[in-house]
């Protein structure tokens, strides 16, 4: 029988992420994929999977889920919130690293505070479909994911049932510095003629809110208006996850995984790929500001993300049979709080 | 926050083309290709400045010798009416060997675009019911026609698909005839479904979904561009040549109930 997870409640936005689906975006259609992929590569390399295979996104506040069928190996990376198993006992499981729940066991992820998004692997990842060679949802088009859409509660999605054998559980401790903080980087252009020097100290020189009416297709910028000079209708063109487009009302939006491939607003800037994940993870209410990079920067930037993102991954660790227990009995005398450090 | 963020290398960037006006004069040869900076995973290349078949002929020459060289650390090609966005991982490569790369092969075709595959098709709309096509009276008053003139031109004119793009699927098609280049709505507007062909600014797009929009409906297809359970999910490519023929309601309903039924309809492609 097929391993499923049971939505007892599916959480607030909760979907399943791949790393995006490429190739396809000359036909229209968006790359969708992880707000945050270094989360979600950590997560999968923990239960075993490959790290660009697909988990699921949660947003805000996490889904309960009952195992059912068989056993489930999970790891839940993005945020300090915990992973509790509700049922048939209560208890904490150990974050930062893979546990494997029984069948019949009913677990959740309770509000992430710390984040807007976290990422829950599971061994041998999804049976879905992978339309376009991705199994990322995108609601919009109704493509890839459970049914093309936001889980509900009540949704039996089905594991691809690979794991377990006897293989030992994996943990890491990670470094929080891996996304970076300070101003958010970017590199000028491709439109940065479409503005006035006025506008560019604006922009480096404000502080910018996340609107509440963010979602995964973009950040919606609240601050100082950005002055066009040659209006704000180009012929659309290509546009990257962490272009930031500046429409007739004059405020950005920064678009990220699930915009659209092509736009018609002149673009002034794009966030450099070192602070895309960090970018996805941020809340609304969040304050940003931007500093502007070259090219050549934001690529050796990006380069040296990589070396640290592979570092952490060789340095994740099998843990000794019995780790669980003793980490919960430390947990539970609140010795220490999660291995997690910043 | 100090505004000394601004350095010199972006006035560099900024100032010449801050300067510049727009040249007609200028050669295309010496301006173009120009490249922009997409972030570091993006490399915008700019092949003219005026929306035309020309231009777009040399943006998807470009993108398909740029896919059949297989330059490393591409990661696809994404064309659009004046240029063309070559997304990358600059894990793989950089932007300035891209740019040179590109340079060259851009330079290769200069003698004349290279022939893309495209193919031809026929699709049927149906102009005649006022729910499928809300704005026609509005476009032909506004164009000082009659509503059977702004049909005869859409139907009289083979256009091409410059680019796919808002949704999955969705073509741009151009040109239509001048006196039919309406601008865009002031006002956007929602709910509009899909199948509907609407227009504006000279261009013809189809919806593949229900989707907001700022163009005019003037029309309906039964004819999905986009059908993500199909085998060929998207119909259209970049390229493609599309003539539109006038049906009434009741054939519009048959090839509907056609396609329903999943029955095969004939005649879409000009030449098989």
């Amino acid at each position: 029988m097929t391993v499923h997870l049971q939505f007892e409640a599916a959480g607030l936005m909760t979907s399943v992420q791949d790393l995006g689906r490429f190739g396809s975006q000359a036909l229209g259609i968006p790359t969708s994929g992880a707000l945050d992929p270094i989360s979600l590569r950590i997560a999968n390399v923990l239960v075993g999977n490959e790290e660009s295979a697909a988990g699921l996104e949660l947003r805000f506040l996490g889904p309960r889920i009952r195992v059912v069928g068989g056993k489930a190996r999970v790891a839940l990376i993005g945020t300090s919130a915990g992973l509790e198993v509700l049922e048939p006992e209560r208890r904490a499981l150990p974050p930062g690293q893979s546990v494997t729940l029984a069948d019949g066991e009913l677990f959740r992820v309770g509000t992430v505070s710390d984040s807007s998004c976290c990422y829950l692997a599971f061994a041998g990842g999804f049976e879905l479909p992978a339309p376009f060679g991705s199994q990322s949802t995108y609601p919009p088009a109704a493509l890839g994911g459970f049914e093309g859409r936001y889980l509900r509660d009540g949704d039996r999605v089905p594991l691809s049932g690979q794991l377990l054998g006897e293989a030992p559980e994996r943990g890491i401790e990670l470094d929080l510095s891996l996304w970076g903080d300070g101003p958010i980087r970017v590199v000028p252009g491709p439109q940065d003629d479409y503005f006035s020097e006025n506008a560019w100290e604006t922009f480096l020189g404000s502080d910018y809110e996340i609107g509440q009416a963010s979602n995964r297709m973009g950040l919606r910028l609240v601050g100082p208006e950005l002055e066009h000079t040659k209006g704000y209708n180009i012929p659309s063109d290509g546009i990257v996850t962490g272009s930031i487009q500046v429409p007739g009302s004059g405020l950005p939006i920064i678009l990220l995984s699930d915009r659209q491939t092509t736009g018609g607003y002149p673009k002034i800037a794009s966030v450099a790929s070192v602070d895309l994940p960090r970018l996805g993870r941020t809340r609304p209410g969040a304050r940003l500001s931007f500093e502007a990079i070259d090219v050549e920067t934001a690529e050796t930037l990006r380069r040296e993300q990589e070396v640290r993102i592979r570092r952490q991954i060789d340095a994740i660790k099998i843990l000794p049979a019995g780790a669980e227990a003793l980490q919960q009995r430390l947990m539970g005398s609140n010795l220490i709080s999660g291995v997690i450090r910043g | 926050m100090p505004v000394s963020k601004f350095g010199p290398w972006q006035r560099d960037l900024l100032e010449p083309k801050l300067s510049v006006p727009h040249s007609e004069n200028t050669m295309q040869s010496s301006k173009f290709p120009r490249f922009r900076a997409s972030g570091d995973t993006g490399l915008t290349v700019e092949l003219g400045d005026r929306v035309d078949q020309e231009t777009s002929a040399r943006v998807l020459s470009l993108r398909q010798a740029i896919e059949s060289r297989g330059l490393a650390g591409v990661v696809e090609v994404v064309p659009a009416y004046l240029s063309l966005l070559v997304h990358y991982t600059p894990l793989e490569t950089s932007q300035s060997c891209l740019i040179e790369d590109i340079r060259a092969l851009a330079d290769s075709l200069k003698g004349g675009a290279a022939a893309i595959d495209a193919r031809s098709w026929v699709l049927p709309v149906c102009f005649d019911d006022p729910e499928f096509a809300p704005d026609l009276e509005h476009v032909a008053s506004w164009a000082g026609l009659k509503p059977s003139d702004v049909i005869a031109d859409m139907i009289s004119v083979e256009q091409t698909v410059y680019m796919l793009g808002f949704a999955p699927g969705q073509p741009y098609l151009g040109d239509l005839p001048d006196r039919l280049a309406i601008p865009r709505r002031m006002d956007p507007i929602t709910g509009v479904p899909a199948g509907s062909v609407l227009i504006a600014t000279g261009k013809t797009v189809i919806y593949p979904v229900q989707n907001p929009t700022g163009w005019y409906i003037v029309g309906k297809t039964p004819i999905p561009v986009f059908s993500p359970a199909s085998a060929t999910p998207v119909l259209l490519q970049p390229g493609d040549k599309v003539r539109l023929r006038s049906v009434g309601k009741a054939e519009y309903q048959d090839i509907a109930d056609r396609l329903r039924n999943g029955e095969t309809v004939p005649g879409l492609r000009a030449h098989a």
